[in-house]
């Protein structure tokens, strides 16, 4: 009889304790959602709204790293990443995975790029076709094919596009990586006969790559989405002064979220090595 | 052949799942472990460099090359008579750290940039060369738990290109500082056989520097243990820069064809191509919140894991350090391939 009532006031205490997690947890999830109540309430749009009217320091170069499992399967938050990327100002995106999965499915993501007709939302996908610069289009009316260069001239330096309402994503793979830095030197074997090789500088490889179709503005923020918190050969060039975010899987990532890898952003400093 | 007592330590480890593993730390300051009661006989002394050591099972050894193993500061072996033995238990808290990074998994290139010495000196009212210095005594302390925890190259990011837009007296400060750390850990490097390189537009630093960096080089240059590589004056898209130059020049001189140009060929050219296959980093850490590369290594960077960290680099100590190998450890590396 003394072991029976052992035993029960054994797990009593056991079943007080897990009524007393349990609130616990539920009152965790409760603050959790007070924070994102708002966002909830305003829904998504209002959610990047408030953090433009906060006048806080946002990228205009954004690269995008995708591992393959997510350039797989994520390409529907891929379009939310850019329509909201797109609310927040951001004139060019470069949208990067190894195995080019992004660059097969430009259609599918022109496609699933369901904005509003409006000129306001447009949105132009492109990828290098290796010497070719030509511009894609994501529809027939509009801007005609144009000459890669004249639109990079503008975008390498102020990374504006020349209609402030265009959003360029580009379209990236590992040939645009490493690979296009071989391209360049390749290239400047041939301009270096008129120079002196010891002379040649930053700015003439990096001339080489655009004169090779691989150029494109150094992104502000990088955010890697997959497993692993590396660059997967993204252009090296590039990134020479990147912020560098990892966020993990981009099944994870909702509107809150996604304005605090932003709020992260905004704090940095760059002091250029001073 | 050595004789080695038969019974050299006891098995108390308090980690029962691990009960039949030790963690000790030789004298020369490698790692080694084994099972209990290795028997006496299947050990052997080859040489007197000490190595990483590693025991699979009861009844054989890979390769020990210590010449004396401390178990709590105390001789537990030795291939010395001269020096006295003991079977002692683990009591020191070295072990505890080492026992719970796994040597399998250890990264064999770091990568660290060391930001943030001129804040920790803000934030304490004090000057940046008070930064610098304590930036100094944490690279040693660095120095030191890489070796001890078989890390096999450690690259810092000491002066970017960058950097020479800082003020010429924090500059002068810097340089010598750099000279005077050379000088007084020279006999250290070669007591625990570091071999010192430096990468990076060297020209740019004072001659007397750059006379004392060519001795310490000459002087390390056999060293068989860490390769400490110091990036000072470096830029990475210089360095990218300076492989094609070197292969665009051997294109013209005909030496061979543009098309011949192959993304290994630059890869040999950079100037991390002193360490061979180990020259892309494993792991990077950065300190002080920042989390960019500012323009270090960054070809090399392909496929190396990101740790930042909040902390300022001279408060980055051994836990931090650990953290960060652990944190590496914890993850699964697919260089890009698919599960």
């Amino acid at each position: 009889m003394g072991s029976l009532w052992a035993a029960f006031c054994w797990r009593l205490i056991h079943a007080c304790l897990d009524v007393v997690y349990f609130f616990s947890a539920i009152r965790l999830r409760l603050l959790a959602l007070c924070w994102a109540f708002p966002f909830f309430v305003q829904g998504e749009e209002a959610c990047i709204q408030q953090i433009l009217g906060e006048r806080k320091r946002l990228p205009k170069t954004v690269a995008i790293v995708l591992d393959s499992e997510e350039a797989r399967h994520g390409k529907d938050k891929v379009v939310v990443l850019l329509w909201w990327l797109k609310k927040v100002g951001v004139c060019h995106v470069s949208l990067y995975d190894m195995e080019g999965l992004m660059k097969t499915s430009q259609h599918v993501l022109e496609d699933n790029y369901s904005l509003s007709t409006n000129k306001a939302e447009r949105v132009h996908f492109y990828h290098h076709k290796g010497r070719s610069k030509e511009l894609i289009e994501t529809d027939d009316k509009g801007l005609s094919k144009t000459n890669m260069s004249n639109l990079f001239c503008v975008t390498d330096k102020t990374g504006e596009a020349p209609d402030k309402h265009i959003m360029l994503v580009e379209l990236l793979s590992l040939e645009d990586g490493k690979e296009a830095i071989v391209r360049a030197a390749r290239h400047l074997c041939t301009s270096a006969q008129k120079m002196r090789v010891e002379s040649l500088s930053e700015a003439d490889l990096n001339e080489s790559m655009i004169e090779s179709g691989v150029g494109g503005p150094d992104p502000d923020l990088l955010i890697i989405f997959g497993a692993a918190s590396c660059l997967f050969e993204f252009p090296p060039w590039r990134i020479r002064l990147t912020e560098i975010l990892y966020f993990g899987s981009l099944k994870n990532l909702t509107a809150p979220s996604f304005v605090s890898l932003l709020n992260d952003f905004s704090k940095k400093t760059h002091r250029y090595g001073k | 052949m050595s004789k080695f007592p038969k019974k050299f330590w006891q098995d108390k480890s308090p980690d029962k799942k691990n009960q039949k593993r030790l963690h000790c730390v030789a004298s020369d300051g490698n790692v080694g472990y084994s099972t209990s009661n290795a028997p006496a006989d299947s050990l052997s002394s080859t040489s007197e460099a000490s190595r990483l050591w590693f025991v699979q099972n009861e009844s054989s050894l890979q390769h020990a090359d210590a010449m004396s193993l401390e178990v709590g500061r105390r001789v537990v072996y030795s291939s010395n008579p001269e020096v006295t033995c003991a079977s002692e238990s683990i009591t020191h808290s070295c072990a505890q750290i080492e026992r719970e990074l796994n040597p399998m998994l250890m990264p064999r290139h770091v990568a660290i940039i060391m930001d943030g010495n001129s804040r920790w000196a803000e934030k304490r009212g004090l000057e940046p060369s008070s930064g610098h210095e304590a930036g100094l005594q944490a690279l040693k302390n660095v120095v030191g738990l890489s070796r001890r925890w078989g890390i096999q190259v450690l690259t810092v990011f000491a002066l970017s290109t960058e950097n020479w837009l800082r003020p010429k007296m924090e500059l002068d400060f810097l340089m010598n500082l750099i000279e005077r750390g050379l000088q007084d850990e020279l006999s250290n490097f070669q007591k625990e056989k570091i071999c010192i390189r430096f990468i990076g537009n060297l020209s740019m630093l004072p001659e007397s520097l750059q006379s004392l960096i060519a001795f310490v080089e000459r002087s390390t240059w056999y060293n068989e243990g860490l390769k400490l590589i110091v990036a000072l004056s470096y830029s990475g898209r210089q360095d990218i820069l300076q492989a094609c130059q070197l292969l665009v020049a051997q294109a013209i001189d005909g030496l061979i064809k543009p098309e011949d140009i192959t993304e290994s060929m630059i890869d040999d050219k950079l100037l991390t191509t002193l360490v061979g296959e180990m020259r892309n980093p494993d792991l990077l850490i950065r300190t002080s919140g920042e989390r960019r590369l500012s323009n270090f290594l960054l070809w090399q960077m392909a496929y190396t894991e990101f740790y930042f960290v909040d902390a300022f680099w001279p408060d980055f100590g051994e836990l931090d350090y650990k953290k960060a190998l652990l944190s590496f450890q914890s993850r699964k590396r697919r260089y890009g391939s698919r599960l």
